[in-house]
């Protein structure tokens, strides 16, 4: 199957480029998993913003007449650096480790924003896109789990 | 001051940050790093944690809607970030070898160019400003017509191979527009890759920079496009910020709700206020922002 019958298939696709391309070029891809993706975006970002409020308010009902302590970096606690230890943190019901769940979702957006993609390509089979999403996915995964 | 205070001090600060970014067309980041350091004496490393957290939201908050309407270039974006996600891991690996007043010091540098970068005139005198997209590079550049775009056939045959032209819709309905110059395009986007990774910032100024001036893409492709990929870029050095412990999350979640709402309200506006005046105000304010941070830098203020 060429490129050209695999875009002529989504309706979008045959509707707009083709007016517009020249015809020595084949019509521009159409992006399989556009809609899943700016799903995924704006989800993503509400739960985090959802479940940071939770927690949020928890820290701040229990530690909230504290005083802070950002002046001196220290770095934080083993727990907070890991999805383990949130976790471990959040079934503890600490207003802490929830907050810091809702930072790692925030994180995890973009990945899974590039996972999807991956799966788009892979299902058109646009062998170049899939070397170019699998290097873009390793790089992020390195980042958060080697550091 | 107690944690409850300084939480909604740094919730409407964070607002305040995302709203200037906003219709600066800069970005959160650029404002929340000086505001933590600068403004509540946090240090440095918190202030980039809780900024790349910020980043993170408002880009992926945005960019839904950019791939609605149909104007960000995923494929482009994507490819891209092979440069942008290389750049800011390294960003974020040199971080750790700087002190805090050489890493405070660079981003005054880096904020100062930002503002030079956004004061670009545009390419037509008296072209109409801007006054379109959301959270980034709204100030950049000018009135782009459509006569400056590249013919698909004429792009270079990087770009050609990996299928990157394509269409974005116009008034007047879809434009076909090619690549140029690809390989300066990523140069331009590792290095901004880095910096975003050194010092917690978006650098949606200098991808901008390199959609519009080295690969000639429209500027709206440009600034939608680059907003879309700051979430991976920013992501990338993230995950190592949060092992290193700089990410707190009494820091990072204020931030992050303040810059998002500060942010879905500045894109509203902009549209209705796009006065040329009150973006000046706000780049005054980024100028001296950017050299506050990098006067004390420089001369040790920040521990």
């Amino acid at each position: 199957m060429s490129a050209g019958d695999r875009d002529r298939r989504s309706p979008s696709a045959a509707a707009t480029p083709a007016m517009v391309a020249p015809a020595d070029l084949p019509p521009p891809p159409r992006e399989p998993m556009a809609g899943a993706i700016a799903l995924v975006l704006r989800g993503g970002v509400m739960l985090a913003a959802a479940v940071g409020l939770i927690g949020g308010v928890l820290f701040l009902i229990r530690h909230g007449h504290e005083v802070p302590h950002y002046r001196v970096f220290r770095g934080e606690p083993s727990e907070y650096r890991s999805l383990v230890g949130v976790l471990g943190g959040t079934f503890a019901e600490q207003g802490r480790a929830i907050v810091q769940l809702a930072v790692m979702i925030l994180i995890a957006v973009p990945v899974v924003r590039v996972a999807l993609a991956l799966f788009g390509y892979l299902r058109e089979r646009d062998w170049p896109f899939i070397a170019v999403t699998l290097v873009v996915l390793a790089i992020l995964v390195h980042g958060l789990v080697a550091g | 001051m107690t944690i409850l205070v300084l939480s909604l001090l740094l919730l409407a600060g964070s607002f305040f940050g995302g709203l200037l970014g906003a219709l600066s067309g800069l970005g959160g980041g650029v404002v929340i790093v000086p505001l933590l350091t600068l403004g509540f004496g946090v240090d440095i490393r918190y202030a980039i944690g809780a900024a790349l957290v910020s980043v993170i939201a408002t880009s992926s908050g945005a960019a839904a809607a950019y791939i609605r309407d149909g104007f960000a270039n995923l494929r482009a974006g994507m490819f891209l970030e092979i440069a942008t996600s290389i750049g800011a891991v390294v960003g974020a690996i040199m971080a750790s070898w700087f002190d805090p007043n050489v890493i405070g010091a660079i981003f005054g540098a880096v904020l100062l160019a930002q503002v030079a970068l956004s004061l670009k005139p545009a390419k037509k005198p008296g072209a109409p400003p801007v006054a379109d997209s959301g959270a980034v590079g709204a100030a950049v550049g000018g009135g782009d017509a459509a006569a400056a775009v590249v013919a698909p056939a004429a792009s270079d045959r990087l770009a050609l191979a990996l299928r990157l032209p394509s269409t974005y819709p116009t008034p007047q309905g879809p434009v076909a527009y090619g690549l140029v110059r690809v390989p300066l395009g990523l140069a331009i986007m590792g290095m901004a890759g880095a910096l975003s990774g050194l010092v917690g910032i978006g650098a949606g100024a200098f991808k901008v920079l390199a959609f519009d001036k080295a690969m000639r893409v429209p500027l709206k492709v440009s600034t939608t496009t680059s907003n879309f990929m700051i979430g991976v870029t920013a992501t990338a050095s993230a995950g190592i910020y949060l092992q290193r412990g700089y990410i707190d999350p009494g820091l990072a979640l204020p931030v992050m709700l303040g810059v998002l709402a500060g942010a879905l309200v500045g894109a509203r506006l902009l549209p209705v206020m796009s006065t040329r005046a009150l973006r000046l105000i706000f780049l005054v304010v980024l100028v001296a922002a950017g050299g506050q941070m990098l006067f004390e830098g420089l001369t040790g203020g920040l521990k």
